[in-house]
């Protein structure tokens, strides 16, 4: 064996045990998440199912394109920012037909013209399993619910908007 | 260096599809529970795909393998199951693909992982099957009598490095949406 060739394999050996190592930490990471954070139910409404009715009754009006859904709470900072976003985006996203913010307690006085809202809409949040606030969602004019993610801030309800236009354009 | 080369890829992508059979078939229950959670098959056929799709990959990559150990004649029965190899990898990584676009959340139930499919998945699936297919051209000469001892420990090393990582990307580079979304609702209530 030549010194280089010894040095190649002493190298492809060393990469090998890397390697092993690299799995091993995967593995440890893999069992930190399930303590850190247990997997239940996977949260917030599976993507591609059937939206549950906004309300009980009314909510036969068929949207134009899509609708944005965007699930708030009282007391809540990151939830005005959001709001306050949801309403300057109009006209902006012409597939989004009807823009509804849905709140879990009662009237806040939120009054923003062309967002519809729903006022101590706890079934609602039941039904679409929403695991934070703000939470939006975006169901297709078929009524299906074809994004939905946490949106801590408005710039992450930005990439969420980028996200639902990314998706048509595919 | 052909050789060393197809040695390699041969290696890496038989190994990869058996220890993913070993994988599949040591948690075979969970494997069927993903099927079922992907909803692209009937319900109750997930359990006879989970078996089936397990069977087929011990099938191919251990028949391949003994191949290589056992150098049957002109590597021509090699190159049929490095041929067999690429095309179930390509099958993969068309279910794969599928499973990113249009079922985001489901698990992959690739490398053994419960998480979603996700470009890496994609790539390194399709990856394994250009191995296999480029593998199977030089079929005849993967592991022959031209390699020295020291070339077929470099071949056996670096194989096994290479299918170590082409195995963990999916799990090591998958997006933790679901686990941000954990924390923030643990810091929340």
């Amino acid at each position: 064996l030549s010194f280089l060739t010894s040095a190649v394999v002493l190298a492809w050996v060393a990469i090998a045990a890397l390697a092993f190592a690299m799995s091993g930490l995967l593995r440890q990471i893999r069992i930190l998440t399930a303590v850190v954070a247990p997997s239940g139910p996977r949260l917030g409404p599976a993507l591609g199912s059937v939206a549950p009715p906004l309300t009980r009754g009314r909510d036969g009006e068929q949207a134009r394109g899509m609708t944005l859904l965007v699930f708030v709470d009282d007391g809540c900072q990151s939830c005005d920012a959001v709001l306050e976003r949801m309403a300057g985006i109009d006209g902006q996203l012409p597939s989004i037909g009807r823009r509804v913010a849905i709140f879990e307690g009662h009237a806040t006085g939120f009054n923003k013209p062309g967002i519809e809202t729903v006022w101590s809409a706890k079934e609602a949040f039941q039904a679409f399993r929403i695991p934070v606030t703000p939470y939006a969602v975006a169901v297709s004019a078929e009524g299906r619910i074809v994004a939905a993610d946490a949106v801590g801030s408005s710039a992450a309800f930005d990439g969420f908007l980028e996200k639902i236009a990314q998706g048509e354009s595919r | 260096v052909l050789e060393l080369y197809a040695s390699v890829a041969a290696l890496v992508a038989l190994g990869v599809m058996s220890y993913s059979a070993l994988a599949h078939a040591r948690r075979l229950g969970s494997f069927a529970d993903m099927v079922r959670e992907q909803s692209v098959v009937a319900r109750p056929l997930s359990t006879a795909i989970a078996v089936t799709v397990t069977g087929i990959e011990a099938l191919v990559g251990g028949s391949g393998l003994l191949l290589v150990w056992l150098h049957v004649g002109d590597g021509a029965p090699l190159r049929v199951a490095l041929i067999a190899v690429g095309c179930t990898y390509l099958v993969f990584a068309a279910y794969a693909a599928f499973l990113w676009r249009r079922r985001p959340g489901a698990p992959c139930a690739c490398s053994g992982s419960s998480e979603p499919a996700n470009a890496w998945t994609v790539a390194r699936t399709s990856v394994l099957a250009g191995t296999g297919f480029f593998a199977s051209v030089f079929a005849g000469t993967v592991l022959g009598q031209g390699l020295s001892f020291a070339e077929a420990m470099i071949v056996t090393f670096s194989a096994i490095a290479i299918g170590i990582m082409l195995w963990s990307y999916p799990d090591a580079l998958h997006d933790p949406a679901e686990l941000r979304l954990r924390l923030a609702m643990g810091r929340l209530r």
